[in-house]
């Protein structure tokens, strides 16, 4: 290469160089990075036992419902664990309620429109299952 | 024991169960009380006493000695009736 | 098939859509069975499709039943509920009917031989033949659901109830195996707190027994009524008299001798219209302490409580329950208190039939023969004393007029002491308790006296006799009529004289005097078999108490909380009751029984 052929290799990559445009990753006119994955996690769920004699005898129980899930049914006889039910999530925000029953008051408080429940519903409780 | 006369003072005087007192002890309230004839004093558990003057000063001459008793009196009210419904 | 044919065909299949029997989304809870429907598959399918269709409803399993008319049990999946099932079933085009597989209890129906009349526990519209309220009638089904209850509990014994009235008749024979057992402390099952205080509980008036016979009268013995309990315990704790009134400081003793031994439960159908009463507070909220529910009457004078406290209705602790008394039609009775923020349910409490004390009687005088009379002053010229007044018939009078023997224009004599009375029999057969009342109008100046005395052994009761009342400085003043009941229970004999007298000072500036009408003299003989049917808030209070005890019982873990919510929360709306009672309910003892409260403490865990 001549002298003359350098510095016009020079300027021409100069050139080249200064009509590339360096743009910084992230920055205006990018695309956006991969949203997280959801993960599965086990949840733990506990609750204060109820004190009705038929919840605590066959025929009684709870029904844990989790929103979006089906629901989680703990007939009596209960675990060692007592008043608890366990469910495998994916990260997300969900609203749990527990109503108990008994062979006297069978509705679940998991009504139809119209269906008269004899035991109230836990107030709703928010778990949030992280990514 | 009398009845209750809405227009007149008649028989109002007789109507008085006495008083409601809270206090440590019997003799504190015979302290206080005493110079009034305490005709009934009788202990109702809790430091409360049933107390029934001879003479019926009336509720607010009883919660003014209970207020110079220096704590010997913590409580003075009437002994309100009941009846059955 | 042509594309008519399929239309056609599905054209049928719509028209014949499955029955959805709507009553399932409104049957109550516990009327069926939770995991289960009974389906009717159509006609003609076997028993694979019939089998398919439910498996793809996500049935676990499902039976034929043995009838001709094809219908099976199908066993529903965990989380699936019976309405779901229902709706899925009632859309499925294989499906002819569907209904949840509802629940028949018999009903439990003691032999009580008056049991057809306590409208309470079961409403037919049957008239209550002694009911003094009208009406005697009522709406079948207005009631507390009882026989439902019965079904499930009727022991109540291991919840002990303090009726907190004028004590217990223990010897009624529809009583006594109910009562507590308070070992050699309490020989007669309680205490008595009227007064100087005993260890007998007896009831003088018969308003405590008719509550505890609500409660607890013994069921399904053939004897009498039977009580919300048929088996109960009750704690007699007297603190009301012969006439029916009690005191700050023997209804806070009753409620501590009550709490210190093991009731649980505290029947008070008694209220005052005075200020609050801060003592009478603070016993409540000692009861609360020990876990243990208050429930009280509202009041009979058809007031606003809210407006016009009464206590103990209108104390605020969360172990009080305040009862408002319905008619047999569910109505709110005419002389019920109400409040919508301090009256919390209603229950029945008019035509009310329950155990009593024994027999009551009346000796009314007419006031126009038979008396003596005496004056230490009269004379023809300045006449003074008692007589019977000639114009106004069965009223005597001193001092009177001259010609014509008329009250209210001849004004007594100075420095007088007139006198009369008149003796009774009052012993009767075994009379236990005496008590007198008369109307009275009075014009005396201030020192001027009228007495009331009475003598056991006959003769001027004013001479070594006992004082029933006494007065002075009246203008116009009248004891009115129902008056006061005063205590002559001391009197008891066959020669008990009653007497009134005036007495004026020397100087007296006098007035027209008394002049006395309406003399009545109530006894009590106490017998072990009596009944009465009345009305009162005091009687819808015991109903629910009872109830309380039936929850109680049935949840030996439960707190007072527990109990009062099941109560209250599970009643039966009723019109009546919206906005003059907290609820706007009417307890509903199945409703209570079955009651499951809010789970709580919830708490998670994520790995």
């Amino acid at each position: 290469m001549t002298l003359s052929q350098f510095f016009s290799f020079k300027s021409s990559s100069i050139a080249l160089l200064t009509a590339l445009t360096i743009t910084a990753c992230g920055g205006g006119g990018g695309s956006a990075p991969p949203p997280p994955i959801p993960t599965s996690h086990v949840v733990n769920l506990s609750w204060t036992a109820n004190r009705e004699a038929a919840v605590n005898r066959a025929g009684g129980g709870y029904k844990v419902a989790i929103s979006g899930q089906p629901v989680i049914d703990v007939p009596f006889p209960y675990a060692a664990s007592g008043a608890a039910a366990v469910a495998t999530l994916m990260s997300g925000t969900y609203s749990v309620t527990v109503t108990a029953y008994s062979a006297m008051n069978a509705n679940t408080g998991i009504a139809a429109s119209g269906v008269t429940s004899n035991s109230v519903p836990s107030a709703a409780f928010t778990i949030t299952v992280p990514y | 024991m009398v009845a209750e006369n809405s227009s007149s003072g008649m028989f109002k005087a007789n109507q008085n169960k006495g008083y409601i007192v809270t206090s440590p002890d019997a003799a504190s309230v015979q302290r206080v009380y005493g110079a009034l004839g305490i005709k009934v004093l009788r202990a109702l558990g809790n430091s409360q006493f049933e107390m029934q003057l001879q003479q019926d000063a009336g509720i607010e001459a009883v919660s003014n000695l209970a207020l110079h008793s220096n704590g010997a009196i913590t409580k003075v009210q009437p002994n309100y009736s009941y009846q059955a419904n | 098939m042509t594309f008519h044919t399929r239309s056609l065909i599905s054209i049928i299949l719509l028209s014949a859509a499955p029955t959805l029997h709507a009553a399932a989304f409104n049957a109550p809870a516990g009327s069926y069975a939770p995991s289960q429907v009974l389906v009717q598959f159509k006609p003609n399918l076997t028993s694979a499709m019939q089998s398919q269709t439910a498996q793809s409803i996500g049935a676990q399993s499902i039976q034929a039943l043995a009838t001709r008319s094809n219908w099976s049990i199908a066993n529903l999946p965990a989380g699936q509920s019976v309405a779901q099932a229902v709706a899925a079933y009632a859309n499925n085009p294989n499906v002819a009917a569907v209904q949840p597989n509802y629940i028949y209890h018999t009903m439990a129906v003691p032999n009580d031989p008056q049991y057809s009349q306590l409208w309470a526990a079961k409403n037919t519209g049957q008239t209550i033949t002694a009911g003094t309220y009208a009406p005697t009638t009522g709406t079948a089904g207005d009631d507390m659901n009882l026989e439902a209850a019965w079904n499930v509990q009727t022991d109540c014994s291991s919840t002990i109830v303090a009726v907190i009235d004028s004590g217990v008749n223990y010897t009624s024979t529809d009583l006594a195996a109910n009562m507590w057992n308070g070992g050699a402390a309490a020989p007669l099952h309680g205490w008595n707190f009227v007064g100087a205080g005993s260890n007998d509980p007896m009831d003088l008036n018969g308003h405590g027994t008719h509550v505890a016979g609500t409660i607890g009268a013994e069921g399904n013995n053939t004897i009498g009524v039977t009580g919300v309990c048929w088996k109960a315990s009750i704690m007699a704790v007297r603190v009301m008299d012969a006439t029916g009134a009690g005191t700050t400081s023997s209804v806070i003793q009753g409620i501590d001798y009550a709490i210190t031994h093991g009731a649980k439960i505290l029947n008070m159908s008694l209220g005052g219209q005075g200020p609050f009463d801060p003592a009478y507070s603070a016993a409540i909220t000692r009861a609360q302490t020990s876990n243990v529910l208050v429930v009280v009457a509202a009041g009979n004078s058809n007031t606003n409580n809210d407006a016009a406290p009464t206590y103990p209705c209108s104390f605020t602790q969360p172990n009080l329950i305040c009862v408002a008394a319905l008619d047999q039609n569910y109505a709110l009775a005419n002389f019920s208190n109400f409040g919508a923020t301090s009256v919390d349910v209603g229950a029945p409490g008019t035509n009310i039939l329950s155990t009593w004390n024994g027999l009551h009687t009346t000796i009314t005088d007419p006031l126009n023969a038979g008396w003596v009379f005496s004056s230490t002053t009269a004379t023809a010229a300045a006449p003074s004393g008692w007589g019977y007044d000639l114009v106004n018939p069965n009223v005597m009078g001193d001092a009177l007029t001259p010609t014509g023997s008329q009250w209210g224009f001849t004004k007594y004599n100075a420095g007088t002491d007139d006198r009369t009375y008149k003796t009774f029999n009052l012993a009767g057969t075994n009379t236990n308790v005496a008590l007198l009342s008369v109307s009275a109008a009075a014009n005396l100046i201030n020192g001027d006296f009228l007495n009331a005395n009475f003598k056991a052994i006959g003769g001027d009761p004013f001479t070594a006799g006992t004082n029933v009342f006494s007065g002075t400085n009246a203008k116009d003043g009248f004891i009115l009529t129902p008056s006061p009941k005063f205590d002559i229970s001391a009197c008891i004999s066959t020669t008990c004289s009653i007497g009134f007298q005036l007495t004026s000072t020397p100087t007296s500036l006098r007035d027209t005097g008394v002049a006395i009408a309406n003399f009545r003299i109530d006894t009590v003989t106490l017998n072990s078999t009596a009944q009465n049917t009345i009305n009162g808030t005091s009687m819808a209070t015991p109903q629910v108490a009872g109830v309380a005890a039936l929850v109680w019982s049935h949840n030996p873990m439960f707190t007072y909380a527990d109990v009062a919510n099941a109560i209250k929360d599970s009643g039966r709306p009723t019109p009546s009751l919206a906005g003059k009672t907290t609820t706007g309910k009417a307890v509903d003892a199945m409703r209570a029984l079955s009651y499951i409260n809010q789970p709580s403490g919830l708490s998670v865990v994520v790995h």
